[in-house]
């Protein structure tokens, strides 16, 4: 067990240095232009240029580079936005992660507890029609590219529906901290959790279902109905219980790339100041420190909870726990 | 249990077959067919039906529904009238969905963003199964220090979160484009986000790949190849290769589906065609604005997205159990 | 557990198990795929009867049959199958449910698979103590150690709290057993225990589940492809071919005188332990046919040395009791009403029509085989009266074959079939 932890250290150290260095590689180091002009941004006087050259040693080699940025990031934390105005830019990502956090825990429950229940249905009811509806229900809300659902759900609840009793209750685009009015903050964020999750859903579901349905062709499985156990008993505690392995090393992967950033286009459409909407102004204003920071913070992020799941893993997999 | 050795995978006629049998996949085919013929027309259509050019300005112009001349900009139903909205749908074959804030035809642009959006999803799709089944075979067939490094690497790129490094790539590259010695790519190539799309989905689809390339490097044949002194170049070829096709053609269009909508969620953000060029993509941006006056900017092309990626949702199931030996064979006892 | 809790039984000479014409077939491309075919056996109280065959004979069709176990859609079991007089075929699952673990336990082939890998082995014990008794978790807990116990598993407490990885697969199979026996059941199938064991540890299990009868009480239905199984473990035998009964009868009887020319070639290719080694060991020529395949008549035919033309036609020839000489004698005293009732050698009676009274009547007790018609397939034994019009068609005892009395096989065998 606790060799099985060290060697799970080791390896998320190695995989941290190695994406630090390929999103480094990625902005300083692609062949084409000057990183500086990226870096000072558009129409930099040369003193600017000058100025950043020096601070990010872009006259040095890429190893030194390398050292200076990753001090930059995590050690002093004084990455600044030369575009906007000096900005630091760890601390801003610090005030954005409340919001991009709200945001996917609610999605979350909300794909965990739906996606469970629909694909353990559909695998009881395999064959039948239920089955057939829920999982192309599924498969509709992994077609549907989340940012444009979200301006349709917006169009209906902001615009065309807001008037009716149904939608009147929800309220303008943007955010309520938690801390200042929960009601609020929920009234706020619970269209954007349902949008969010619908595509998670919808893979979750199928997900689930399939391996519910290879695992009744399991010899265990055969052996618990010998054993005169209810069908449901079957599915829930011998089916589920052991699917939920799978289940829940993808809910990590999904989670932590979510909280990480990829909930963008989710929070530019509800215009909630999350992580991932800095990114997005960062892109439109093109200031790459601030663009690089959040891809580095969330990389890192991935990478911790990837570990936190395979820690997981072990207590969820006893087989797992012997074999390392 | 009547534990029968699976048949060898006959990826050939037998799947077609089955396939062919499944209505929901042939539906799926058919749609596929149906849109991607029309975007293919869309010159035609732009020319002939609508008689616009879907990449002008067109906000001083004016057109003719039912003998009437009206504005392409009209004002707003406001009570004060004030600012201008583009022209909703009209019904008639000029203008068919309504026009975009800068007058343009949107069904027209429909169809010519769908031909890149197509072109860009197809394209990035292929490219990454290559890339994918190259990464895959050599880490699974080779094993040992090869296999260590590309499996790393791959778990370095999953961990970023894909629309992320999706982006982080295209920054780089969208304001002056890519120079690698004499190549030289455009910043509005449509090279940039296939390779960017083919590149991060490229752990997505090298993992299977790989898982069964050591599937079958423990297969009888394989080790009786070996066996006989067949060069490693002639076992990859001819007895890897084969075995893992089944593989790619499953993931083709799921990864076609993937791509697309990353190409999408791409052009939303602006970092993938560029203007004047359009994709599903970019009209959806080009609606956002227009979303509670003019919604049909922003809803067709997303209709159009959801259509073709269940499209291959589905296709890509009924290839899987068409072409899935292992769940034909589950059936036994 | 002791063995003499009482149970309902109100006639212990009554047959446990009476299985009846059971067939099942599973739909495959809108045909009904025939995979068990007319199968019939009674299983006495503390009885171990083996059911014999290959792969793909349909042993483990039958039995999963029997428990009510196969739910794949649009499969078709018909006949009956009588436990305790109650019929299990078209039985509720809700009270085929009451049944199974209770009354009928099962022991599957592959102890690595067939626990849930995330359960300790004692939780799915007392899981399945739990559903049928109403017992507390320290009480179920009680019973589950006692029984690794008695199966002979060291320290049972701590076994007891371990995963299913972590334990060999002879114990895992001791407590997979100690599984089945924890409510006591009547009857037990046994579905190729040892197949996946190691030689010795083999051994040891199949003493476990012979030892079964008395100290539990429990009728075995034993499954397997392995002919030295039956013979050290079975009191009857029933040799199933694709699907099809091809023999049945008391083990000794059997093994000494093999009815069917399949059974013979069986025990033929069994390597003997003494006496001179055969130049070749005999194989059976060929490969069983597919259930779509099968022949219309003796489905062993194309692979047969001694097939006949009335082997060929359709249907499928009916089960006749044979004489084994002095064994058959001894044996059907008993039945003699029923045999003189049905002349074996009768050429010319319908099958169709003689083949219920038949099984029924003489099953226990006679050696009964699945012949073509009956003279021409079945090993004449020695004063057994040949029917009139096949002396010429039938091989006396050690006299060659030629290829003038004996259709010549279809291509799969021409080859050489095992020379008998």
């Amino acid at each position: 067990m606790m060799m099985a932890l060290l060697r799970r250290l080791g390896q998320t150290v190695f995989v941290l240095f190695g994406i630090s260095a390929l999103v480094f590689l990625v902005f300083f180091a692609t062949p084409g232009a000057d990183p500086t002009a990226r870096i000072a941004g558009r129409n930099a006087s040369p003193q600017t240029m000058e100025k950043v050259r020096q601070e990010y040693g872009f006259n040095r080699p890429l190893p030194v580079q390398y050292a200076t940025m990753m001090k930059k990031l995590f050690i002093t934390q004084d990455l600044a936005s030369y575009v906007d105005r000096g900005e630091l830019v760890v601390p801003e990502i610090a005030r954005a992660a409340p919001v991009t956090v709200s945001l996917v825990c609610g999605a979350a429950i909300i794909w965990v507890v739906l996606s469970i229940t629909m694909g353990t249905v559909a695998a009881a009811m395999k064959g039948t029609w239920i089955d057939r509806g829920l999982m192309m229900l599924g498969l509709v809300g992994i077609s549907m590219p989340v940012f444009w659902l979200g301006q349709v759900t917006n169009l209906i609840t902001q615009s065309r529906y807001h008037d009716t009793w149904l939608f009147s209750w929800v309220p303008g685009l943007g955010y309520v901290p938690l801390t200042e009015n929960p009601w609020g903050w929920f009234k706020a964020l619970v269209i954007p959790w349902v949008v969010l999750a619908i595509m998670f859903i919808g893979i979750y579901s199928r997900v689930l279902r399939a391996d519910l349905v290879a695992l009744s062709g399991e010899d265990f499985m055969r052996t618990a109905r010998a054993k005169g156990l209810s069908p449901t008993r079957v599915l829930l505690r011998h089916g589920l219980r052991t699917s939920m392995i799978t289940f829940v090393s993808l809910f990590g992967l999904d989670f932590a790339q979510l909280v990480g950033g990829g909930a963008l286009l989710t929070e530019v459409v509800f215009g909630l100041p999350g992580v991932g909407r800095l990114t997005y102004q960062a892109l439109t204003n093109l200031d790459l420190p601030l663009i690089m920071a959040t891809v580095m913070y969330s990389a890192v992020f991935v990478v911790l909870a990837n570990a936190v799941v395979d820690i997981l893993y072990l207590f969820l997999d006893p087989r797992v726990r012997d074999a390392r | 249990m009547t534990a029968e050795a699976p048949p060898p995978p006959r990826p050939g006629r037998q799947a077609v077959r089955g396939l062919a049998r499944n209505r929901a996949a042939m539906t799926a085919l058919a749609v596929l067919v149906l849109i991607t013929l029309s975007c293919v027309l869309a010159p035609l259509y732009a020319r002939d039906i609508a008689q616009t050019d879907p990449f002008t300005s067109n906000v001083a112009g004016s057109i003719m529904l039912d003998g009437h001349e009206v504005d392409i900009m009209q004002p707003n139903d406001n009570p004060l009238h004030l600012g201008l909205s583009p022209i909703g749908p009209t019904g008639h074959t000029a203008y068919l969905l309504g026009a975009d804030s800068q007058g343009r035809d949107v069904a027209a642009r429909m169809l010519y963003g769908g031909r890149n959006s197509l072109l860009i999803s197809s394209c990035a799709a292929v490219l990454c199964l290559i890339l994918a089944a190259s990464a895959g075979i050599a880490a699974g067939f080779f094993g040992g220090l090869v296999d260590a490094v590309l499996s790393r690497l791959m778990d370095i790129m999953w961990a970023v979160p894909v629309y992320l490094f999706a982006i982080s790539l295209s920054i780089v590259t969208v304001s002056q484009g890519l120079r690698l010695g004499p190549f030289v790519v455009e910043a509005d190539s449509l090279l940039i986000p296939i390779v960017i799309i083919a590149l991060v989905y490229v752990p997505y689809a090298a993992r299977p790949v790989r898982g069964r390339v050591l599937a079958l490097r423990q297969a009888e044949f394989v080790t009786a190849a070996r066996c006989l002194g067949v060069p490693r170049w002639r076992i990859v070829l001819f007895d890897i290769l084969p075995n893992v096709t089944t593989t790619l053609v499953v993931l083709g269009p799921l990864l076609m589906a993937l791509s697309l909508l990353a190409e999408s969620a791409l052009s939303f953000l602006s970092i993938g065609v560029q203007a004047p060029a359009a994709s599903w993509g970019t009209i959806i941006q080009d609606g956002e604005g227009l979303i509670y006056t003019r919604p049909m900017v922003a809803i067709a092309p997303g209709l159009a997205i959801v259509m073709v990626v269940l499209a291959l949702n589905i296709l890509g199931d009924g290839l899987r159990d068409a072409l899935d030996v292992r769940d034909s064979s589950r059936r036994s006892s | 557990m002791p063995a003499d809790t009482p149970r309902s039984n109100p006639t212990s000479s009554a047959p446990l198990l009476v299985v009846q014409d059971l067939c099942v077939s599973f739909p495959s491309r809108g045909r009904m795929i025939p995979i068990v075919e007319h199968v019939s056996f009674t299983l006495g109280e503390r009885d171990i009867l083996g059911l014999v065959g290959e792969s793909g004979s349909g042993k483990s069709v039958t039995a999963m049959a029997l428990m009510g176990l196969i739910d794949s859609p649009g499969v078709q079991i018909t006949g009956s199958a009588l436990f305790r007089g109650q019929e299990l075929v078209g039985l509720p699952q809700k009270q085929l449910r009451r049944l199974r673990g209770r009354e009928i336990a099962m022991i599957f082939q592959d102890p690595m698979t067939a626990f849930t890998p995330v359960y300790t082995i004692g939780w799915q014990i007392d899981e399945q103590i739990r559903a049928h008794e109403r017992l507390s978790r320290k009480q179920a807990r009680a019973r589950t150690v006692s029984l690794l116990a008695e199966m002979g598993v060291p320290d049972p407490a701590r076994t007891a709290d371990r995963y299913p990885h972590q334990l060999s697969g002879g114990l895992r199979q001791r407590a997979m057993i100690a599984m089945a026996l924890s409510c006591n059941p009547s009857l037990l199938i046994a579905d190729e225990p040892t197949t996946a064991l190691d030689v010795t540890v083999q051994a040891q299990i199949l003493e476990l589940i012979r030892s079964l009868r008395s100290t539990y009480g429990s009728s075995v239905l034993l499954i397997t492809h392995d002919m030295g199984v039956v013979a050290e473990t079975c009191d009857t035998t029933l040799v199933l071919y694709s699907g099809r009964v091809a023999e049945t009868g008391p083990t000794e009887a059997l093994f000494a005188h093999p009815g069917h020319p399949y059974t013979a070639a069986l025990l033929a290719s069994i390597p003997p332990l003494d006496g001179p080694r055969p130049h070749r060991l005999p194989a059976i020529a060929g490969a069983p046919p597919a259930p779509l395949e099968r022949p219309a008549g003796c489905a062993f035919a194309p692979r047969c040395t001694y097939v006949h033309a009335s082997c060929l036609p359709a249907p499928p020839p009916p089960l006749v009791p044979t004489g084994s000489d002095t064994m058959i004698v001894q044996r059907t005293v008993t039945d003699t009403s029923s045999l003189e009732s049905v002349d074996p050698t009768d050429q010319t009676r319908p099958c169709t029509t003689t083949h219920n009274t038949l099984t029924e009547q003489s099953f226990s007790e006679t050696t009964i085989s699945r012949p073509t018609q009956l003279s021409a397939c079945v090993l004449p034994a020695e004063g057994t009266p040949l029917p009139p019009g096949l002396k010429n068609t039938v091989p006396a005892p050690g006299e060659a074959v030629t290829t003038t009395q004996i259709l010549s096989p279809p291509t799969s065998s021409a080859s050489g079939g095992p020379q008998l």
